[in-house]
């Protein structure tokens, strides 16, 4: 299936590719990552596990750090350190593949640089888009004139879906990736339209490639099944909304 | 039962602001009844809780765990928090990006900057509240009537607008909850006529286009 071009308005509200180690990284190994990329990334928010034992008559607490939430000077750029996994994120406006793809590869390197090669046990390539439909395009509509992916409910008994929530992983046919899509209904983010979350997430936890530019193509081709999964759910009503 | 309001509510990582999914949600209490961890016992299924004849707890037994992300305030300058504040406000832009051409985000991006900076601000100052910038920039993108002459912040954290056209004056002020307080000072064929409201982002945008364009 040919490629859509990049659309003027993509709905993706956050791009996420992940990185998951085999093996943790260290409190220490989180610090120094964290100060080798606190100039690129200057705004940084701690992520820590909190768990409270209650007892009948006392109460445990136990603080651990999971990592850092790091934030770039444009806002739109940022990077997750934490204890098995390395994402690079990009909110929106989503600015194209090739801009991602750079930044993965400058994070990685700077995380080889502190830490060395790990050993990696998945990869994800994880997009999420909310699609935000005019309440003057959809009344009266059914979701699926905009979205293919819902849920079914048996003919005569309801006039309409109204909120919805769906969470499913398939193997893509062609690539024999694994995906995971989560969609439903949202809060609506802008007055007077209805959102709607279309979240997919490509991922491989088997023969990932060791070599590097193989690691590489193999991301690129995961990006090519994230676009084939999206372009195969959405309608050209909904395509209409993107330009 | 008050220890046990502050174990929960105030863990020992003060001092630190919640963001995203994380302990926020949980309330402050004076004294727990089944009522007060109605939220956490439906998020943590595995407690036992015991309830008195008042229906105050009498003992709890089990384990929360929760994932929270904060930003360690302490230490950081203020500098940096203003930067922090600025790109926290940057962020929210992100949510709204995908109705926004690129000059109307760097309009935004250039009028955060020249409000949110250290010569203008003191420590203590009360930054800008994000519910109110998300309201603003909503009905911003709902409007499309995005030529403001200035953009500010009021006392209580508001983000304040004004056009200044030929017409006349009109200003805005968002709250976090949605609504829009207004006024209007314009020059009509009979004088200066002034007027003000309190009003709903949809019904504003409509009093914007009749007193800044002479249009409904």
């Amino acid at each position: 299936m040919a490629l859509v071009p990049p659309y003027p308005r993509p709905p993706i509200t956050e791009a996420v590719i992940e990185l998951q180690l085999v093996a943790g990284l260290s409190q220490g190994e989180l610090e120094r990552l964290r100060e080798r990329q606190k100039t690129r990334y200057p705004t940084i928010e701690t992520v820590e596990n909190i768990q409270l034992n209650f007892q009948p008559t006392s109460i445990a607490t136990d603080r651990s750090l999971v990592g850092f939430k790091m934030t770039s000077k444009n806002a739109v750029d940022l990077i997750m350190i934490q204890q098995r996994t390395l994402s690079s994120v990009r909110l929106a406006p989503y600015v194209g593949w090739e801009y991602l793809f750079e930044k993965v590869v400058e994070n990685y390197e700077a995380f080889k640089k502190v830490i060395g090669r790990r050993e990696i046990s998945r990869i994800g390539v994880r997009f999420i888009n909310r699609i935000d439909i005019p309440l003057t395009k959809i009344q009266g509509r059914d979701l699926y004139e905009f979205v293919k992916v819902g849920v079914s409910v048996p003919n005569g008994l309801a006039q309409s879906v109204g909120e919805y929530y769906i969470n499913a992983t398939f193997i893509e046919k062609e690539t024999g990736m694994s995906v995971r899509i989560q969609g439903g209904t949202l809060v609506p983010a802008i007055l007077e339209h209805a959102s709607i979350l279309f979240d997919i997430d490509v991922f491989i936890d088997k023969a990932i490639p060791t070599r590097e530019d193989e690691f590489w193509i193999k991301l690129n081709e995961m990006r090519a099944t994230k676009n084939r999964v999206f372009e195969l759910s959405i309608t050209d009503e909904a395509r209409r909304l993107f330009q | 039962m008050n220890n046990l309001v502050q174990a929960i509510f105030q863990p020992s990582v003060s001092p630190f602001s919640f963001r995203g999914d994380a302990l926020h949600q949980f309330r402050p209490a004076q004294s727990i009844t089944e009522k007060d961890l109605a939220v956490s016992t439906e998020m943590t299924p595995g407690y036992d809780i015991s309830l008195g004849k008042d229906r105050t707890i009498t003992t709890i037994q089990g384990k929360v765990q929760r994932s929270i992300t904060y930003k360690e305030q302490q230490g950081r300058t203020f500098e940096e928090r203003v930067f922090d504040a600025l790109v926290l406000l940057k962020v929210a832009v992100s949510e709204y990006a995908m109705h926004l051409d690129a000059s109307e985000r760097r309009k935004i991006f250039e009028d955060l900057d020249d409000v949110l900076n250290v010569e203008d601000w003191h420590d203590g100052d009360r930054f800008p509240e994000i519910a109110s910038f998300r309201a603003f920039l909503k009905w911003a993108v709902y409007a499309s009537f995005r030529e403001w002459t200035s953009l500010g912040v009021s006392d209580d954290g508001n983000v304040l607008l004004a056009w200044q056209t030929d017409r006349g004056l009109l200003t805005a002020n968002f709250a976090s909850t949605g609504d829009v307080r207004w006024t209007a000072k314009i020059t009509s064929l009979t004088g200066v006529e002034y007027a003000a409201g309190r009003s709903t982002p949809q019904y504003f945008a409509k009093q914007a286009r009749f007193y800044l364009e002479g249009t409904e």
